[in-house]
């Protein structure tokens, strides 16, 4: 029997607002050694997802951000690696869960 | 890109007016062309607190800035125009505070409604008219001229050299646009950024109606990496299938000349979608990309 204190998992999907997080299997990641600040990746993002640091240079929202690489396409110097992003949804969490 | 324009994204605003989310897949050419167009449209007077006081119907407007998925395209103009004629009223004479609205439509909207592009024409209101073009009418095309199953009857017309013809010669609009009394024509491509941002501050600044063809790549619909969005817009222009032209007073000046054009094959190949185009039709789609890129370069010289 399961105890009453255990949480049970919640079956409402986290849609998060006008999060993206889920969509992307890479993320960009800038090499600021090599980054120049021209700032073309930023002109060529179709999701408006990359902001100016500070410091002057470029980082992606992660909330806004799908990972489609246009960046790395445009940059210049080849400072933007794409990594691979292993987060997956709470959803598919928890039916790998039910059905391992 | 060219490489004087390094640096210069920094001139446009940095501010975002294009509210991302789930609307667009990733690496949507429509989705750049969308933000690139409310960057270079600058800040809408519609969204100040003084003009939502008075009038409570320009938040409904803004709160859908870019969908309008239950409203008819006349009556959306028709709304759109009266609203920013009462509020140009409320200023002082001879100053506009609208100058003139942007009304960015899907080609599809122009290609099922054949009356949609007639009522654009004969309209007597400045809208500047952005048609947003990714090409799902090239599938039918593709679907036609595909090979057909052994077992399959003939249901579709296959597809002859005088259709393909008649695709080049209708995709650029050219003809349509030259007999209709747009004050400002222009073809535009978000891979090449400060064209279209140029295009579309003239567009806004001419008096009368403007019209701005965008072609957007689609990676989902035309089935290519989505990295590749940019890339397959400048091929599209190198290789002569989307010439960009603009056609100010009468007047047609080839936006971005292309002196060596690259052969068609290449901007094809990397399409899934042309997979089933059989190659000797690409033959003839090329020659009717030359014939009609020499046709433009002979009226713009």
């Amino acid at each position: 029997m399961q105890n009453a204190q255990t949480p049970k998992p919640s079956l409402t999907i986290p849609v998060g607002g006008s999060s993206n997080e889920y969509w992307r299997f890479e993320r960009p990641v800038w090499n600021t050694d090599k980054c120049i600040r021209c700032g073309a990746c930023y002109l060529a993002c179709p999701d408006g997802a990359i902001v100016q640091t500070s410091e002057g240079y470029y980082d992606a929202d992660p909330r806004l951000c799908k990972g489609c690489g246009i960046c790395k396409q445009q940059c210049w110097t080849g400072c933007i690696s794409l990594e691979t992003c292993d987060q997956r949804p709470p959803w598919v969490v928890l039916v790998q869960k039910i059905i391992p | 890109m060219d490489p004087f324009s390094i640096y210069v994204p920094k001139l446009l605003p940095n501010d975002e007016r294009f509210l991302s989310g789930r609307r667009s897949c990733k690496g949507c050419g429509k989705a750049l062309a969308a933000r690139l167009i409310t960057k270079a449209a600058g800040p809408s007077v519609l969204r100040s607190e003084a003009i939502r006081d008075r009038f409570p119907e320009a938040a409904s407007i803004t709160a859908q800035s870019y969908a309008y998925p239950d409203v008819g395209f006349e009556a959306m103009i028709a709304g759109l125009c009266a609203l920013i004629h009462a509020i140009n009223q409320t200023t002082a004479q001879g100053q506009r505070l609208i100058k003139k609205p942007i009304v960015c439509i899907n080609r599809q909207v122009l290609m099922s409604d054949q009356l949609a592009l007639d009522r654009m024409i004969q309209a007597r209101s400045d809208v500047a008219y952005v048609c947003l073009d990714n090409e799902p009418y090239v599938d039918s095309l593709i679907a036609r001229a595909a090979p057909k199953p052994f077992v399959r009857a003939e249901r579709l017309r296959p597809v002859s050299e005088s259709d393909i013809e008649r695709f080049v010669q209708e995709k650029q609009m050219y003809d349509v646009l030259a007999q209709s009394d747009f004050s400002y024509a222009a073809t535009a491509c978000p891979s090449l950024p400060f064209d279209l941002v140029a295009k579309v501050q003239k567009a806004l600044e001419c008096p009368g109606k403007a019209f701005l063809l965008v072609l957007t790549p689609c990676p989902t619909g035309w089935a290519f990496a989505s990295h590749k969005t940019v890339t397959m817009g400048l091929l599209a222009v190198q290789t002569g299938y989307f010439p960009l032209y603009e056609r100010c007073d009468g007047r047609l000046t080839m936006t971005e000349p292309v002196k060596r054009r690259r052969p068609l094959a290449e901007y094809l190949m990397l399409q899934k979608r042309f997979m089933p185009f059989p190659q000797e039709l690409v033959a003839v789609l090329q020659s009717a990309v030359d014939r009609q890129c020499a046709e433009l370069l002979a009226k713009g010289a």
